[in-house]
């Protein structure tokens, strides 16, 4: 391959997360030279996905950078060698795929139509599947013989209704709870309707908000914290924020086929959608080179531009620099080479030496700090994944929530500290992540790393004996990392106020949020028409390539598997 | 009416799409008159069929060339069996006269004489049953995906249904029986895709009385009556499927109403005891609890618990329940979960379910359906808390508390009244269009 050292491009990309990788998807058509540059030799970033060797490789590297220019740190694995009984142990390194970003995508999310009308959707590259269920878990530890060890008693996963048929066939309820479910769940599909119901109580702890208004007792509280899928324990989970969520929850459900409105990409997560993205961005004549990051820029002086200049710093700054010596920035790469480029796009653990920059998405981010855990089991969890209906596809996806203080041993009483939620989204082998038969375990906690872990692990081990499986199931290799939702970079950067004016386009880190966020999207339209000026048109709306398969379907595009 | 609100979207075609358009008409129009000529001298033949097929598809609520299809499969028919004269091996029937072109209701046509001649099925399929086996075949292949689009065009199943009664007329009972049960797989799938189509519904009900029913003797052992134990288990897993339908979607009146209509066989057919029956209802009431409480703004709940109430209140004569039907035939009164209902246990379950419905309205004040039906059953009630005042005598109560008792019932009876007129109320305010109806029952209170 030719040396990079003095060429043009319109724009580079540091990093190939999804943000990035979206955006390269988004200049694909355009015309645009685009160099996407990632000093890892992998794709996808921070939502990256491992084989059981890169897993390990990852972490290495991990502790060997001690928490510089990256989001991770406190990375570690334990492998559980001495796995006795019949059921399989840990198969090869390339049987498993661990996505360090295995969010849930809502049906009504921004994410999907983009996908679909950028045509990654079509000759079934992506492929989605349910998640299903949703379980609370419910049960109480007892501080067990030794020190670290706890008993997890009466330990069992409540399913929580979906919506009103699963609230009539619930038998866990009383007929009186099933009406209050039922008034809050009507309520809330209009909440934006209603804004003399809640208007006034949106600052307020979502749990002081059901007890005042809808007459909601505390202990039935737990199905309606999980759908909030929020981060903080339930008195710091505000009624503004946990409205908008359960709604959007409700309202996703059947969109894309009956029992379901969640989707997981398979095969590993946002990964391969950045693997999907970045292939289309090739296609369209884009330049992708890993190993090889965006190590620093420099910002050219502005020459006089050759064309008549209308007054209007900002047409001026976006015409193409190929050729002529007109280009704004003139950027390092980690192996030596210098290139020229107009813009540059990146997160800030990609641009750790920039100075100037404009700041996309600036809003600050709930949680700050997460511990995460994967842990790869030797069952399928059947139990898990039921049916929601006949018509409804197999779900691969399940999500159990640990609320606060569930798994404390002072459950007792009401003055253990309020620790945050567990969430654990439960991956089967449908994904592809995992051999069948064995089940991946993704969960988060909003803490660090000393306090995290053993709340994560204990919720692990409840969640092996809730699942009540006789014989009870082992872990066969846990990996656990603590990542920051924050800034890395040490260089503080002066803060531009409009992309044309810094050229440098820092998107933010990635969000900790086990719901992919729809902020994904519009940020990265945010770069895009920066980087198009007037040419903005038609954001990620392609026609099919020649000769590709020219489906009008309409219904075509996301496709589930296996049926 | 013109579309409920919705402004109707006049699109001006462009003049390209507007001889496109003028050019489907003309082609439409020549193949009608084309059809019609055909049929008009009667060209019964293969070509004909075809385009018949080809008219239907583009438009099948085009009824009257349904029945041109069907005259010619009639001819079709004819013209296999007439193969079979030629042939020694015994002819089965006598053929039913192609001018019959009422369907299977009709006995006549049906074949109704030929069947008590039937001592016993053909060894072998005549030629005959494997040429109209073959026609009734790509008959219903070529509705398949007409009903896929158009299902709840009623032609359509029309088609369907008569070409099911053809095959149990002329072919052999296996062969019918293997079409009817595919028609059972092929219309939960319809129903799978849509719940809530009263025609897949209905359709349902026919093919359990095709393959149930004696007069068609589509029964694996025809001598029984009631059929043998692969018939009769139907039923259950008929039932078994409304449980399934509702619990995938409430709201579907269509299998609260199949409900309905097989509970009665049902416990016919298992022989239920009187306890059986009893446990039963209350099993059924605490279904339809648990559903009212999750959501009282469900009409088709209410219409189910109507039903079911009327198995439990006694026979009045004159008496109108909310459909409309007297319930005081004796016919009736045997396809009753409970036909000997006491006056005292009627009493009991109404009782108990006006107080559940009272703890309803207690966490729900805007739902009309909750007051309706107060208002409904609680006349009911008190007349028979009179009847059970009035049972009570006869020496089955002391004097005195004979007359307790009444006295009771009288000022339970002034309570009621006065709730009745306070749900009124309500009624005028959640309903005001009907205030008409909530006024005249106001007036039936004073008296």
């Amino acid at each position: 391959m030719e040396s990079l050292d003095g060429t043009n491009w319109d724009v580079v990309i540091a990093g190939t997360g999804i943000q990035q990788s979206l955006l390269a998807l988004a200049l694909s058509r355009s015309g645009k030279g685009v160099l996407h540059v990632d000093r890892n030799a992998y794709y996808g970033g921070a939502e990256a996905a491992f084989s059981l060797q890169e897993a390990e490789e990852w972490v290495e590297k991990v502790e060997k950078q001690g928490g510089v220019d990256t989001y991770f740190s406190h990375a570690s694995i334990r492998k559980n060698l001495e796995h006795t009984g019949e059921k399989a142990g840990l198969g090869p390194s390339r049987a498993y795929t661990l996505s360090l970003s295995p969010n849930l995508v809502y049906t009504r999310s921004t994410l999907l139509p983009v996908l679909v009308s950028s045509r990654c959707t079509a000759n079934e590259q992506l492929g989605f599947q349910a998640v299903g269920s949703w379980f609370v878990y419910s049960g109480w530890a007892a501080p067990g013989d030794s020190d670290t060890s706890t008993t997890h008693i009466d330990s069992h996963l409540l399913r929580v209704p979906n919506g009103r048929e699963d609230v009539f066939a619930d038998t866990t309820l009383d007929l009186r709870t099933k009406r209050s479910l039922m008034k809050f769940l009507r309520f809330v599909g209009e909440y934006e309707n209603q804004p003399e119901i809640w208007e006034q109580h949106r600052k307020k702890a979502f749990p002081a908000f059901l007890l005042d208004q809808f007459k909601f007792p505390t202990a039935s509280h737990a199905p309606l914290l999980a759908l909030t899928m929020s981060p903080d324990p339930p008195s710091e989970t505000s009624t503004e924020f946990a409205l908008p969520r359960i709604a959007r929850h409700l309202r996703s459900i059947g969109l894309f086929g009956a029992g379901f409105g969640a989707v997981i990409p398979k095969f590993g997560g946002l990964a391969e959608i950045t693997q999907v993205a970045s292939r289309a961005s090739a296609v369209g004549g884009g330049v992708n080179v890993l190993r090889n990051g965006a190590r620093g820029v420099n910002y050219k002086v502005q020459q006089t531009p050759t064309r008549p200049s209308e007054g209007d710093a900002q047409r001026n700054l976006s015409e193409p620099g190929s050729g002529d010596a007109q280009t704004a920035l003139i950027v390092q790469l980690d192996g030596g080479e210098t290139v020229y480029a107009d813009w540059l796009v990146g997160q800030d653990a990609d641009l750790p030496l920039a100075t100037q920059k404009y700041t996309i998405g600036s809003k600050p981010r709930r949680p700050s700090v997460a511990l995460k855990s994967i842990t790869i089991v030797d069952s399928p969890l059947s139990s898990l994944f039921p049916r929601t209906s006949d018509s409804s596809p197999q779900p691969a996806g399940a999500v159990v929530v640990f609320p606060s203080r569930a798994l404390s041993s002072d459950q007792a009483t009401d003055t253990s500290p309020e620790t945050p939620p567990v969430h654990v989204v439960v991956h089967s082998g449908d994904t592809g992540e995992c051999p069948a038969g064995q089940c991946v375990l993704y969960a988060s906690t909003a803490l660090p790393a000393s306090s995290g872990l053993p709340l994560l692990d204990s919720a692990i081990v409840a969640l092996l004996v809730g699942v009540q499986e006789d014989p009870k199931p082992c872990i066969l290799f846990s990996m656990q990392y603590q990542q920051q939702s924050g800034d890395t970079s040490s260089v503080a950067a002066a803060a531009e106020d409009s992309p044309a004016a810094a050229r440098v386009l820092q998107f933010p880190s990635p969000d900790l949020d086990v719901v992919l966020s729809d902020d994904i999207v519009s940020n990265v339209e945010t770069a895009w028409k920066g980087i198009m000026g007037d040419d903005a048109v038609d954001f990620m709306r392609f026609e099919a390539r020649d000769g590709g398969g020219g489906e009008e379907d309409e219904d075509e595009g996301v496709s589930y598997g296996p049926p | 009416m013109a579309s409920h609100n919705v402004a109707r979207a006049t699109t001006a075609l462009s003049a390209q799409a507007r001889q496109k358009e003028i050019r489907q008409i003309e082609q439409y129009r020549s193949l009608v008159d084309e059809v019609n000529r055909r049929i008009a001298n009667k060209d019964f033949t293969g070509e004909t069929l075809q385009l018949t097929a080809k008219l239907l598809s583009e438009n099948p609520e085009y009824y009257t060339i349904w029945n041109h299809r069907r005259r010619i499969l009639l001819h079709a028919f004819d013209e296999a069996e007439g193969l079979d004269k030629d042939t020694s091996k015994s002819s089965n029937e006598p053929l039913p006269s192609p001018a019959a072109l009422d369907h299977d209701d009709d006995p006549a046509a049906a074949g109704g004489t030929p069947h008590k001649n039937e001592p016993a099925p053909p060894a072998s399929n005549t030629e005959a049953q494997k040429e109209s086996s073959l026609l009734i075949q790509e008959d219903l292949t070529f509705l398949l995906p007409l009903l896929k689009a158009f299902p709840k065009c009623y032609w359509i199943w029309n088609h369907r249904s008569w070409l099911l009664s053809q095959a149990t007329q002329r072919l052999s009972i296996s062969m019918a029986r293997t079409l009817w049960s595919n028609e059972l797989k092929l219309v939960s799938k319809l129903l799978s895709i849509d719940g809530r189509n009263f025609h897949g519904w209905g359709y349902r009900r026919t093919i359990i009385g095709a393959l149930e029913s004696p007069p068609r003797h589509l029964n694996t052992n025809p001598a029984s009556s009631v059929g043998g134990d692969g018939a009769s288990s139907m039923l259950e897993s008929e039932f078994a499927y409304t449980t399934q339908m509702i619990n995938t979607n409430l709201s579907n009146f269509s299998a609260w109403h199949s409900r309905s209509r097989l509970i009665p066989t049902l416990l016919e057919q298992r022989s239920a005891s009187r306890g059986e029956r009893v446990a039963f209802l209350e099993a059924e009431l605490g279904m339809i609890t648990n559903g009212l409480w999750t959501d009282p703004f469900d009409q088709s709940l209410w219409f189910y618990y109507a039903w079911l109430l009327n198995n439990v209140l006694p026979p009045e004569r004159g008496s109108e329940n909310i459909s409309g039907n007297s319930n005081s035939s004796s016919s009736e009164l045997k396809r009753r979960i409970v036909p000997d209902l006491s006056v005292h246990e009627a009493t009991d379950i109404l009782s108990r379910e006006i107080d559940n419905l009272k703890d309803l309205l207690d966490d729900t004040r805007d739902c009309k359906y909750i007051y309706v039906a107060l208002l409904t059953y609680t006349p009911h009630l008190i007349s028979l808390r009179g009847r059970r005042v009035g049972e009570g005598r006869g020496g089955l109560m002391a004097e005195g508390d004979e007359l307790t008792a009444g006295r009771e019932a009288r000022n339970e009876e002034v309570d009621d009244k006065e709730a009745m007129r306070a749900w009124l109320d309500e009624l005028m305010k959640l309903d005001p269009l009907r205030r008409g109806r909530w006024m005249d029952i106001r007036k039936g209170l004073e008296s």
